[in-house]
């Protein structure tokens, strides 16, 4: 059989959790060809479904019992409070703050802020700067974030996955905004042509 | 009383700060002789004038006008405020009621024009023809006011780094779109009452344009200009502003949304337990379950086991009959006969000596076997002496140890 290149590191790499996005210049490349079905066809005959995110990354489907790890809750009790943070104490819009800024591992606001963030962490076990550092090396694992120093990381595209539960979780508590701009489409074109051809 | 203009704008151009803040204190509202006199003082350390004179020539100016006959509190003059709106590009949005009166006005006027005309009443065409350009006007310049403070929101939102959560500015940004965007673009739309108003006013002013001997050819083609001129000047600055808006509005209900269901993950594990909560608030990563598989160094010991002993074939049996006893059952036989044969000898009071004597070409190996079958056997009880060491002399060793006695076991 004629495999599709770097098979054996892309199968190493996503069946450990890892998301392949364009930092991952090669096996992203490889993904990123007119190969993925390839790709796709050779993992479906191992029983796993490879998916690619329309923000572009690739990663292995988890099935449910993939859910059932402390660490993932740390990580999604860590990611929360960012977001929470950012967009209502801070007031930002969260893509642009996620994607386009780095974060110091001091300068994060979990354990200096609020008590509530504090309570929600301890709830995960998360009690000090070292369980953080934790959280965050295993965000790197899984290619959500890289440290780009000592202190500092930045957050990788396929966070795009956590921020696709808040969608999905602000769509269940039912306070959900539409998104789509209610003045778009309102039929002005058609107007401007009709004035056009009145003035002509 | 005439206020004089050059004396006037002097004055504005030599106080801004003073009038900016009178603007922005008042906001529209009133002010008291208190407050006035406040502001002008903290202004009156840029100035060289007395701060009593400068509130005088507020007044005289009529740059503020006395709201009532107790000159108690002054209003800001709606023409300065109007300016100051202009010149700082500070415009009040117009509201989609305010368009549709001048609409509703356009219309009326329209008819007035069209009744004119057919009466042949120069008088009142004119009068109707000068209120249409008025209305015209009015409404050219509320839209650019529209479309002023759209731009000046937009860059508000982008550029303000206050601490105010995302879904405040949401719910702002919404207000804007609901109050004056959307509305005003249901009164535009193509099948809306603006765009039916000015097609009557244009077929009127067209028709009056063969008029000349009732109304002035030339305005009316003015006016003709400035219809087609604030049509297209409308459609244009709602549609510049829908698309400064837009996205501005689907950014922050984005981040309001991200932020709700944070805050909701959040606000869940606080009431619920964690079990429940990682069913559903987790994000499930990919982890590859193994399930009584060998691992990889199971599986390159087993290869390396396999390299390093190579299959080699059965061990040959010879099925030749030999006369030779083999050696292991010959050392066996004599082991077997060895209790008969001592038992004829005892008590035997060294049993080492005895076999050393009776066996002297057996090797130290068998003998120590026979020893220890006949210290252990059922038939005898072993037991040392208390005599001193003695040696005892092998084909191949020496060997030194206490003498034991062995006897029968009496039934």
């Amino acid at each position: 059989m004629n495999y599709p290149p770097h098979l054996q590191e892309i199968f190493e790499k996503l069946k450990n959790g890892y998301h392949i996005s364009p930092e991952d210049d090669v096996l992203y490349a490889a993904l990123n060809s007119e190969r993925y079905e390839d790709y796709a066809s050779y993992f479906a005959g191992l029983g796993i479904t490879l998916r690619k995110h329309e923000h572009d990354f690739y990663f292995f489907e988890p099935d449910a019992e993939d859910k059932n790890s402390p660490r993932l809750a740390k990580m999604a009790v860590f990611s929360f409070i960012l977001i929470d943070h950012i967009a209502n104490t801070r007031g930002f819009a969260v893509e642009p703050t996620i994607f386009g800024e780095t974060f110091t591992l001091r300068g994060l606001p979990h354990l200096t802020t609020l008590d509530s963030y504090r309570s929600r962490l301890e709830q995960v076990n998360v009690m000090d700067y070292a369980d953080l550092r934790e959280i965050i090396n295993r965000l790197e694992n899984v290619g959500w974030a890289k440290w780009v120093a000592d202190d500092e990381f930045k957050f990788l595209r396929p966070f795009h996955r956590l921020l696709s539960k808040c969608l999905e979780l602000s769509q269940q508590s039912g306070q959900s905004a539409d998104e789509t701009s209610p003045i778009l489409g309102q039929g002005l074109t058609q107007a401007r042509e009709s004035e056009g051809e009145s003035h002509a | 009383m005439i206020v004089p203009p050059k004396e006037f704008f002097q004055f504005c151009a030599k106080h801004v700060g003073l009038l900016r803040e009178l603007e922005q204190r008042a906001n529209g509202t009133d002010l008291s002789e208190a407050e006035i006199a406040n502001i002008v003082q903290n202004h009156a350390l840029e100035s060289d004038e007395q701060p009593t004179f400068v509130t005088k020539q507020l007044k005289n100016l009529r740059i503020l006008v006395s709201t009532d006959q107790s000159e108690g509190y002054f209003l800001m003059a709606e023409p300065v405020r109007a300016i100051l709106r202009y010149l700082l590009e500070e415009a009040k949005p117009a509201s989609s009621e305010t368009v549709q009166s001048y609409i509703n006005r356009l219309q009326q006027l329209a008819q007035k024009l069209q009744d004119a005309l057919s009466a042949e009443n120069p008088t009142l065409a004119e009068l109707a023809l000068a209120d249409t350009t008025h209305a015209l006007r009015r409404l050219h310049d509320d839209v650019s006011a529209t479309h002023v403070s759209v731009l000046a929101e937009v860059a508000r939102y982008k550029t303000d780094k206050r601490p105010v959560s995302v879904l405040e500015k949401y719910q702002r940004i919404v207000w804007w779109m609901q109050q004056y965007i959307a509305p005003m673009l249901e009164v535009i739309r193509v099948d809306g009452p603006m765009q039916a108003t000015f097609a009557e006013v244009e077929a009127v002013l067209e028709a009056a344009t063969t008029n000349a001997l009732v109304i002035s050819v030339d305005a009316v083609e003015r006016n003709l200009r400035l219809v087609r001129v604030t049509r297209r000047h409308s459609l244009n600055v709602f549609e510049q502003s829908g698309k400064e808006i837009s996205p501005l509005y689907q950014s922050l209900a984005r981040s309001s949304n991200l932020a709700t269901g944070a805050a909701w993950a959040l606000d869940r594990l606080r009431l619920g337990t964690i079990e429940e909560w990682m069913q559903v608030a987790v994000v499930g990563v990919f982890g590859l379950r193994q399930q009584e598989a060998f691992s990889d160094k199971a599986i390159i010991g087993a290869v390396e086991r396999y390299l390093n002993n190579p299959p080699a074939p059965p061990p040959t049996v010879s099925r030749s009959r030999t006369a030779d006893k083999p050696a292991a059952m010959q050392h066996r036989q004599w082991l077997n006969t060895l209790p008969d044969e001592i038992a004829t000898e005892l008590p035997v009071a060294d049993m080492l000596g005895w076999l050393t004597a009776r066996y002297p070409k057996l090797d130290t190996e068998q003998l120590l076997t026979g020893f220890s079958t006949l210290f252990f056997h059922e038939r005898f009880r072993a037991e040392f002496t208390g005599q001193a060491i003695r040696d005892y002399e092998t084909p191949n060793h020496l060997i030194r140890a206490h003498p034991v006695r062995l006897e029968a076991i009496s039934k």
